[in-house]
């Protein structure tokens, strides 16, 4: 049970850490101009804590996921990671200052990956079960 | 230009966890340390010129496009895990690999 709690916060972690540094490159003036890009961080500007924050979020979440795997498989815990894609996806829509918009389309298409991702994932034994 | 950046992001970032997994793989004892030493400051510098790459690609594409496409590392994983290792690519995880490259041709369209 614990292991899952570990994988849950992983993946919370993973996805907040996305969307963060997705709101902080919006706010940060274009990469390709350097100079610009790296004033901007040394400015300690809203977008370079954004992205700041997103970084360590990422970090956390990985240390999150090497403590799920010492409590469950691997082939348990992976098929929990998809669900990052659909909370990604999902909270995108709804934060108005990613401007992100939806599409029918790319509903098919993380339901295509995701199913992808389950049919590799799922242990073996679950589905004998079904 | 936008699918080739994620592309890349996504190969360099397999490139970085095979080269984790390549660290803890040593048959030699006495170089054991400079071994996983190597392979893991390998994994780190690719790992974080993927981030550069990724953080480049959110300034122009939809997170919610862009980072389910990521996906694509399972199917890279699997194809180097074979190339590699010769380990066995099953019906199952073929089936899996279509499904994903068809939901990444999908978002692809509107990325």
């Amino acid at each position: 049970m614990i292991g899952y709690l570990w994988a849950a916060a992983s993946i919370l972690l993973v996805s907040a850490a996305q969307l963060s540094m997705k709101w902080a490159m919006l706010n940060l003036p274009p990469a390709h101009n350097l100079s610009d890009f790296l004033s901007a961080l040394l400015a300690i500007t809203p977008g370079a804590l954004a992205l700041f924050a997103g970084l360590s979020a990422y970090g956390f979440s990985m240390l999150c996921w090497v403590m799920a795997l010492h409590h469950i498989s691997l082939s348990r815990a992976y098929p929990l990671l998809s669900l990052s894609y659909i909370l990604v996806w999902f909270a995108a829509l709804f934060i108005p200052a990613l401007d992100e918009r939806f599409y029918w389309g790319t509903l098919g298409g993380v339901v295509l990956i995701v199913s992808g991702l389950l049919v590799i994932c799922w242990p073996a034994r679950a589905r004998q079960a079904e | 230009m936008n699918i080739l950046l994620i592309v890349i992001a996504s190969l360099l970032s397999c490139a970085g966890q095979l080269c984790q997994k390549q660290a803890t793989h040593c048959s030699d004892k006495a170089r054991r340390k400079q071994h996983l030493l190597l392979w893991l400051s390998l994994s780190v510098m690719l790992l974080g010129s993927a981030m550069l790459v990724w953080l480049w690609v959110l300034q122009q594409v939809p997170v919610s496009i862009a980072y389910p496409m990521l996906s694509l590392n399972f199917i890279i994983i699997a194809f180097a895990a074979r190339w590699l290792w010769q380990e066995r690519i099953s019906l199952r995880h073929s089936l899996g690999i279509v499904l994903i490259v068809a939901g990444v041709v999908v978002l692809g369209i509107y990325a």
